[in-house]
């Protein structure tokens, strides 16, 4: 019972944060129309979109499915995991800003193009994102003994 | 540190399935313990230590002892 109601917590908590990234596109789409017609470039921010949400559905009906068949949604080794993979993914996010930063400071001397903030944020989600997915998948094959 | 999860899963005839069920873990995490690449808390070598009718000094072995 205390499973099935995480479950739905976590349902709730994904269909929140897959609105959010439809709002956030959508609101770059309004302020890109603004500066008249859409740059085919801007199309490309469809993919990390498409692949976010295709992973949200993905993954809530995985565990969805797990949880129906009596498999506890985290344990104590997955929340280990989970943990250790944020804080990686977030030092990892750090790291990626300050090149990032760099990247801003020489990209004029170094004839290297601009890439507009909307582009950017992106970009950060997507780091983010596979970040914590990679280093997930890495903890949880590795073992910690 | 070694473990005899493995051998006395079979005595029981328990499958990795069943134990983490009786556990309340996934089955990932009984293969991991089984493999010995997992250290688990004291709560769930308890637990398993219990499942397995046995205590916690019978299941592990530690190194060097």
């Amino acid at each position: 019972m205390k499973e099935r109601k995480r479950m739905k917590m976590m349902k709730i908590s994904a269909g929140i944060f897959g609105a959010l990234v439809v709002a956030f596109w959508l609101l770059i789409l309004y302020v890109e129309m603004g500066y008249g017609p859409l740059s085919p470039m801007f199309f490309f921010t469809l993919i990390p979109l498409i692949a976010i949400l295709a992973l949200l559905v993905f993954f809530v009906r995985r565990r969805d499915k797990a949880v129906k068949a009596g498999v506890p949604l985290r344990d104590e080794r997955s929340e280990r995991i989970e943990n250790r993979a944020g804080r990686y993914a977030m030092i990892g996010t750090v790291w990626f800003l300050l090149a990032a930063a760099f990247y801003q400071m020489f990209m004029e001397e170094l004839g290297l193009p601009d890439i507009p903030l909307r582009y950017f944020i992106w970009i950060v989600f997507f780091v983010i994102l596979a970040l914590f997915g990679g280093f997930k998948l890495y903890f949880g094959r590795k073992g910690d003994a | 540190m070694k473990n005899r999860i493995k051998e006395l899963r079979a005595r029981h005839n328990l499958t990795q399935e069943d134990l983490a069920r009786k556990v309340g873990v996934r089955r990932e995490t009984i293969l991991f313990l089984e493999k010995g690449k997992y250290n688990p808390s004291l709560r769930l070598a308890h637990d398993v230590a219990v499942a397995l009718g046995t205590t916690i000094d019978e299941l592990f072995v530690f190194d060097g002892e």
